[in-house]
């Protein structure tokens, strides 16, 4: 069955300083289907990391909930939440690197508690380095790297495991336009029948290379508004 | 005391296994008090996360308490008999201990089967993405911490009573249980003959409750099947351990009258005792968890395949076990019957 992520009547509030409860995403409904990129765009502090956070089942919902497959799974309790975040690969804004390991060993964190063979473990780990082209980094230690070369890092980290969901914040943030161009056009093959990709970016190179995007939201205020 | 390593192990490992409970135990009582399931509000984020980390604790407490018993129950059989003078098996170390031990083992055992009941619901609780049972199952962990505080404390009594210059008249103690012959063959002044019709028609009651549970267990008459099995088997096992002793040990013992149950952990005995007790603890854990399980089916329509799968695991694990146990007390007098033509006593 092929996968589907939905956001039904979604809404997150959080409580200031001063004890009032503020909205960060209001009634956000949104339907992601395998095989399709989803783009989401939006001002600094619209909501975008929020409501990625939120898919990746980092967060749970004040109201609404996020089905997968029909399932709730905004609503389940950690240890099934944990389980099914198995497959999800998430990029993060700030690339979140141990800086006491070398790139390989960051890459390859994320199996470890899978139970893979290790030499299986390898080849996915040499498979995702050799895709976003940073092999020859893979024995340096991670603090020695550029900013672009750390988000390389952790993008191969999030797809080590071909997660059925890729979820990434701001991808391209600290690439030049060659390495931009390469992340955007890797984005786009990566878009399998059985895979779901968000985006979070105001980049404006993501409209420029590639075809990723087939589904385009916007978020301003807490709302999220599909544009295409 | 006496400062064995043993001893010292038990110790330890029952102050560990108590501080793990008790640190499982404040979470489940903040779980008692706060729990909104499905909230998102960060500290209910907070307590699930607290919760997993009770929940292992908890697990690892059980692992811990088990061993320790474990450990305690080898003491006594067969090592402590040979520091108390006058000790040849665990009824000279329970007399050093003035009878503290015996009666820390029963505790004990009571806290091993509400923390096995804990487990049990604790597997259920987790096998639905809700966990509809986790404050249900709260109130469980909390339930054993009296329990278990008592067991402890009086473990650490019973240990620190023992003195090896202090000896102890072990044979006295079993052969002074009867002044006469006659009174020999009775129990609370009854003849063995009755206890011995009791213990096989409860059998015979128990392994056909078991069996109606078993065809029963996807049905609603399943619940009546598992409770009268809960109750026979409660009411069973003390007669059961009463027959052992009284009558069946004899023809382990191939001596009259030697009501120990001890003895029977002395590797002269071949440590008959180890599967013998370990089938009625068995008996006693699944029969009660059979019934709370198939409530548990009855009560939460989400947990119905799992906690009927449950109760029909605990009713062939008591299937089993009662069979074993009967088979290994029954043979033994069958061969001495078949042998020599008479039963023993």
């Amino acid at each position: 069955m092929s996968l589907s992520l939905v956001c039904q009547n979604v809404s997150l509030l959080r409580r200031c300083a001063d004890g009032s409860e503020r909205a960060i995403l209001r009634h956000v409904d949104a339907t992601l289907n395998a095989g399709e990129g989803a783009m989401i765009s939006g001002k600094t502090g619209a909501g975008k990391t929020t409501l990625l956070h939120l898919f990746a089942g980092l967060l749970r919902p004040s109201q609404g909930q996020i089905t997968a497959n029909g399932q709730p799974v905004s609503r389940w309790n950690t240890v099934h939440r944990d389980l099914w975040r198995r497959q999800v690969g998430i990029v993060f804004q700030h690339p979140h690197l141990i800086n006491d390991f070398t790139v390989f060993e960051n890459v390859i964190l994320p199996m470890i508690p899978r139970g893979t063979s290790l030499r299986q473990l390898r080849k996915l780990a040499w498979d995702a380095l050799d895709t976003l082209g940073i092999s020859h980094l893979a024995k340096q230690n991670v603090l020695s790297l550029s900013g672009g070369e750390q988000q390389r890092v952790s993008i191969a980290r999030a797809i080590v495991s071909r997660p059925a969901i890729l979820i990434a914040d701001e991808p391209t943030a600290h690439q030049d336009d060659e390495g931009a161009a390469l992340i955007i056009e890797k984005f786009a093959g990566w878009k399998l029948p059985h895979t779901i990709m968000i985006v979070a970016a105001h980049d404006p190179r993501w409209s420029q290379y590639g075809k990723f995007t087939d589904k385009h939201f916007h978020i301003e205020n807490g709302r999220l508004r599909e544009l295409r | 005391m006496i400062r064995h390593p043993l001893l010292i192990a038990v110790v330890v490992g029952d102050l560990l296994s108590l501080l793990l409970w008790f640190g499982a135990a404040t979470t489940a009582f903040q779980i008692v008090i706060k729990w909104v399931p499905q909230s998102a509000k960060r500290e209910q984020i907070q307590l699930e996360r607290r919760a997993e980390t009770a929940r292992l604790s908890a697990k690892f407490s059980l692992a811990v308490f088990f061993l320790s018993t474990a450990l305690l129950i080898i003491g006594i059989t067969n090592v402590l008999p040979e520091i108390v003078p006058g000790a040849m098996c665990g009824t000279g170390v329970l007399q050093a201990t003035d009878g503290l031990v015996g009666r820390a083992l029963m505790v004990r055992f009571f806290v091993f089967f509400i923390m096995t009941l804990w487990l049990t619901y604790e597997k259920l609780n987790l096998s639905r993405p809700d966990a509809p049972l986790t404050r249900y199952n709260a109130r469980v962990l909390l339930l054993a911490l009296p329990f278990f505080l008592l067991a402890v404390i009086t473990t650490l009594r019973g240990i620190l009573r023992i003195d090896s210059h202090q000896p102890v008249d072990c044979c006295a103690m079993v052969y002074d249980q009867f002044g006469s012959l006659a009174t020999a063959r009775q129990i609370a002044g009854i003849p063995n003959t009755f206890w011995i019709w009791t213990f096989w028609i409860l059998t015979a009651l128990m392994l056909s409750c078991a069996v109606w549970s078993l065809r029963t267990n996807r049905t609603k008459g399943g619940e009546k099947a598992t409770g009268s099995l809960a109750v026979i088997s409660v009411i069973w096992v003390p007669i059961a351990a009463i027959t052992l002793v009284r009558v069946y040990a004899a023809y382990f013992y191939q001596v009259l009258h030697h009501h120990c149950p001890w003895c029977l952990f002395l590797p002269e005995h071949k440590f008959v005792g180890v599967p013998l007790f370990g089938a009625l603890i068995i008996i006693i854990l699944e029969g009660p968890i059979s019934y709370l399980a198939a409530k548990i089916a009855a009560n939460f329509p989400d947990l119905l395949t799992r906690a009927r799968r449950r109760s029909r695991l605990a009713g062939l694990r008591l299937l089993l076990a009662a069979v074993a146990y009967t088979g290994m007390v029954a043979l033994p007098a069958l061969y001495w019957r078949l042998l020599y033509g008479v039963w023993l006593g």
